[in-house]
């Protein structure tokens, strides 16, 4: 299942066990996670440190998830991102989606249906899988 | 009604005139039928006269005594010399002379009383009611039948016209000592040969027949008055049962419809409510939720080899995945379907919400305005729940206002948003309860007025359209309200 040890994934939910459930698994199939449950920590890790990937949760506290989007869109464009939002909130992950998200997804999720979109975002092969810019 | 009325009373008056003038007809015609026999009556004392004096003239030619029933019939009675060519008729106090030539060249003179012409007609007279009166041979003065003279030239012209009957007016008949009422004069003539033509009058007051057609007009007045007025009240009572009846049906529909209004509100309400929390418990269950099958995933991993810790992981899964489905399922439920995202015009959000509340601001007495300018870009939500939450902003202010007071919606475009806001003159609120309105159960209502749950609401329907509210005081007094919604994708750039 891992494509590349190196790759850092930054991962971020206001919930500290879901970061970490999503963190432990990554980990174990040899990424590079830091797992957070502060955005505007999140917000300054993104600025700081360069990471191939970005999970987020939508709705948190302060800084939301699409503001975490929108910064980490800003600063590098081809860092994918991948959304996890709960059932209330569909409407802002589809925004998400239109904003450059890669996809969504919808708690609770598989962590292997996880697996398949990081493999998908992260292949250098497949770019068209890609959202486009707004 | 009334028209009808006029029309029947016109139509019995004239009736009623006809027939009177039928009934005075009838009497001139009986007092000329009565005149025409008295005529007859007259002919034959005039050729009784003419006898008398021929009989008398020839007894004192041949010196033979007249006799005494002559002398008593007349109260002069003379011969003369001298020759007339016709007999004269002279008046004179209480009598006329009547002079008849005989044929030896004398003169016969006659003293004629007019009772004594009259004499076995005056038993018709009825004093105050019926009136004969004699008119000699060219005399203009007719005599009554108790030897007064009366002069009246219009019974005088009519008799030369050969008129058999005229209506005398009250005056004339006050005049010939009849009551001051309409009388009318039958009136005819004898021939009196030598004597020449005397006229006769019967006149006869009207009174009796007036006074039975004034009798008749007021019976006609009250038959027409008394049923009119029995009709215009019973009629009147009529109407104004049934106008009360109308007005009380026209409130009962009133209250109908602002009860069906209210239920109208109370449903989109529970919807809203009922759709909120379950979002809210959708939303915040799915964490944990996520946690425990992304973790029992985990766990199956690891305990390939042990059939029965996998089994007992995959129950774990199993259950989540049952627990979300029942999530799922609460939340259609409770929204009556998935949730309906779609581009909405705000005017037509504002226009649903205002149109839901209009009934309990009139109740209130509180004035409605509200200013959504056409242009506005669409916004991308659940038209239901943003109305609702628009209502219940409404429904605030229009709580915290007095009656007379003013609420006003204004929606226009604030950078990327579309803002609702709901001003009132109100009571207004504190900084501090500001801060807490939109807490779940946070009420500043009396007991039993709010539930606390309106502004929890709004705010989780606001939250999940990716937009704010905002609750503060608003100079000098009542409150302001601000809801904010990014427009909808795609239509950013158009916004002001």
């Amino acid at each position: 299942m891992q494509l590349d040890g190196t790759m850092n994934v930054l991962v971020v939910d206001d919930e500290l066990e879901m970061a970490e459930m999503i963190a432990d698994e990554l980990r174990d199939r040899g990424y590079g996670v830091v797992a957070l449950n502060s955005s505007v920590e999140a917000l300054d890790f993104l600025k700081r440190e360069n990471f191939d990937m970005l999970i987020t949760d939508l709705r948190m506290p302060h800084v939301d998830g699409l503001s975490l989007l929108r910064a980490s869109r800003k600063l590098d464009p081809s860092r994918p991102v991948i959304v996890i939002t709960g059932h209330g909130a569909i409407d802002t992950a589809l925004e998400a989606h239109r904003q450059g998200a890669f996809q969504y997804l919808t708690k609770p999720f598989s962590l292997v249906h996880l697996l398949d979109l990081m493999r998908a975002a992260l292949a250098p092969e497949t770019p068209g899988e890609r959202a486009t810019d707004p | 009604m009334f028209l009808a009325l006029v029309v029947v009373a016109g139509l019995a008056y004239l009736d009623e005139d006809r027939e009177s003038k039928a009934t005075l007809d009838d009497f001139a015609s009986e007092q000329a039928t009565l005149a025409a026999g008295l005529s007859a009556n007259l002919s034959a004392r005039l050729a009784t006269v003419r006898r008398d004096a021929l009989i008398a003239a020839e007894d004192l030619a041949e010196g033979r005594r007249l006799p005494a029933t002559l002398l008593a019939s007349y109260s002069l009675l003379r011969v003369r010399a001298g020759t007339a060519p016709v007999s004269t008729v002279r008046p004179e106090a209480h009598a006329m002379v009547v002079s008849i030539p005989t044929q030896s060249d004398t003169v016969i003179d006659l003293g004629v009383a007019p009772s004594s012409m009259l004499a076995n007609l005056s038993h018709l007279e009825r004093p105050g009611e019926l009136l004969l009166l004699l008119q000699p041979a060219g005399s203009s003065v007719f005599y009554t039948s108790d030897g007064r003279t009366l002069a009246t030239d219009r019974l005088r012209d009519a008799l030369d016209q050969g008129k058999t009957s005229i209506r005398l007016s009250r005056p004339e008949a006050s005049a010939l000592g009849l009551p001051e009422r309409t009388a009318y004069a039958g009136l005819g003539s004898a021939d009196g040969g030598p004597l020449g033509r005397w006229g006769i009058a019967v006149i006869a007051s009207a009174r009796a027949e007036r006074d039975r057609e004034v009798r008749a007009r007021w019976r006609l007045v009250l038959g027409v008055l008394v049923p009119s007025g029995l009709v215009l009240a019973f009629g009147g009572a009529a109407l104004r049962r049934q106008r009360k009846q109308l007005l009380l049906e026209r409130e009962l529909a009133l209250a109908e419809v602002e009860n069906a209004q209210n239920q109208r509100l109370e449903r989109a309400t529970r919807i809203a409510i009922m759709g909120t929390f379950a979002m809210g418990i959708a939303h915040e269950v799915s964490t944990p939720l996520g946690v425990i099958v992304g973790r029992a995933e985990q766990v199956l991993a690891r305990v390939a080899g042990d059939e029965r810790a996998a089994n007992s992981t995959r129950i774990i899964l199993g259950q989540a995945d049952r627990i979300q489905s029942l999530i799922r399922s609460f939340l259609d439920l409770a929204r009556g379907g998935p949730p309906a995202l779609a581009r909405v015009e705000p005017g037509l959000v504002a226009a649903s919400a205002v149109a839901l509340v209009n009934h309990r601001f009139a109740k209130a007495d509180v004035a409605l305005r509200a200013d959504i300018p056409p242009d506005l870009p669409p916004i991308q939500c659940d038209r239901g729940l943003m109305e609702h939450a628009i209502v219940n902003l409404l429904l605030n202010a229009c709580e915290a206002c007095v009656a007379g007071g003013v609420v006003e919606l204004v929606a226009r475009t604030e950078g990327q948003n579309v803002a609702f806001v709901v001003c009132d003159d109100g009571s207004g609120i504190t900084d501090e309860n500001a801060a807490r309105a939109t807490e779940p159960f946070f009420t500043t209502k009396a007991e039993g007025k709010g539930t606390g749950l309106g502004l929890a609401i709004t705010s989780e329907i606001v939250k999940s359209h990716r937009g704010t509210l905002s609750i503060e005081p608003r100079s000098p007094r009542g409150t302001r309200a601000c809801v904010q919604v990014p427009v909808a994708p795609g239509e950013a750039r158009h916004a002001a």
